[in-house]
């Protein structure tokens, strides 16, 4: 494990890079992080994840998107364009020590991301995509994300109360937000709630796997994920729609693991090499 | 699963802690964990659950306070639905 600052123009994109074990660099992964605090919960889980793939041979970059984590930037100054070239970014590195084929691995909203990225972006230079839990409406996550503004509202009696229909609006205008100690570059979000993931074209993407975590085993995938699932299925592309049994280690409390999901996500990249 | 005991699920997975819920459990600014955060959580979580939208007015502090208004909560956006 070895952490790595990546030049782009004139910032520093911190990353962790894991080289493989035992092979020559051959195929390189990606870690297209979750949002916000999300990502911070995520950490462990990705840690432990991007380890074990190093271990199976995969060369593993864990990136910290522009803004976010040790990279530069304020997350104020973050926006979509900018963490499509980061990804970009992060491929030609890889390519220059040595890796030949590329794969995503998306948590969350990074799913969104990865897909643009790999569909409308730069496509055909992704091989497959992991998608762990993916945010398939950008715009339902965004309502999610600022209720916590609205729910802060609870606990300061002093707070007007918010709606937030309104405040995408202040975004859509121009307007930047703070939300959860998060200034919201309105950048970054008016193309974050305009992502879908189901209306775009999946040609140069060979495989898209979809893996949704389920709170026990007899729980079916979400009907959001297998719409997903069932569109995909008229494009070109393979694709597969699979559970894991565990925590949503990205949104709880306390920091969890989901071994069960590592477990699934080695079994599947076991393929891949 | 009686309303009771899927709330009492989603509190635990929500706040990860070991409570044991019943009715009386006091909620909003009686657990330290139950912050905006797991409000939010809690909200997308019965979204999910149940079925229905929660509209903004209604993350409501009287809606959070107890085991017993959030169960009552949820009885009346079932019943509407």
């Amino acid at each position: 494990m070895q952490p790595v600052f990546i030049a782009e123009n004139a910032s520093q994109l911190f990353a962790v890079y894991y080289p493989p074990k035992a092979n020559a660099i051959s195929r390189a992964i990606i870690h297209i992080p979750a949002f916000a605090e999300e990502m911070n919960k995520s950490r462990r889980m990705v840690a432990l994840q991007a380890q074990a793939l190093a271990d199976q041979g995969y060369a593993v970059l864990v990136l910290d998107l522009y803004g976010t984590g040790d990279s530069s930037g304020d997350f104020s100054q973050a926006t979509w364009q900018g963490w499509l070239e980061n990804i970009q970014t992060a491929i030609a590195w890889l390519k220059q020590q040595g890796a030949v084929y590329i794969d995503l691995w998306a948590l969350r909203t990074g799913a969104l991301l990865a897909v643009d990225f790999a569909c409308n972006h730069s496509p055909n230079s992704i091989s497959k995509l992991l998608c762990w839990q993916p945010v398939l409406n950008g715009d339902t996550f965004v309502s999610q994300f600022l209720r916590l503004r609205v729910a802060a509202a609870l606990f300061n009696s002093n707070a007007q109360q918010e709606k937030t229909a309104d405040l995408k609006q202040q975004l859509m205008a121009g307007q930047a937000l703070e939300v959860a100690g998060y200034l919201l570059n309105p950048e970054l979000l008016k193309p974050l709630m305009a992502a879908r993931a189901d209306t775009n074209d999946y040609v140069g993407l060979e495989e898209l796997c979809l893996i949704e975590l389920v709170a026990s085993a007899d729980q079916e995938a979400s009907f959001a994920n297998q719409q997903f699932f069932n569109k995909l299925q008229q494009q070109p592309i393979q694709v597969s729609l699979q559970k894991a049994v565990g925590d949503s280690f990205w949104a709880s409390q306390e920091i969890t693991t989901a071994p069960e999901l590592i477990q699934l996500t080695t079994t599947i990249t076991q393929q891949w090499l | 699963m009686n309303l009771l005991s899927q709330i009492s699920a989603i509190l635990t997975a929500t706040l990860q802690q070991p409570i044991a819920f019943d009715e009386n459990t006091q909620l909003l600014g009686a657990i330290p964990e139950f912050d905006s955060m797991a409000v939010v959580s809690m909200v997308t979580a019965l979204e999910d659950r149940f079925g229905f939208t929660i509209e903004d007015d209604e993350i409501d502090a009287e809606v959070f306070a107890s085991v017993a208004s959030l169960m009552a909560f949820v009885q009346e956006k079932l019943a509407a639905g």
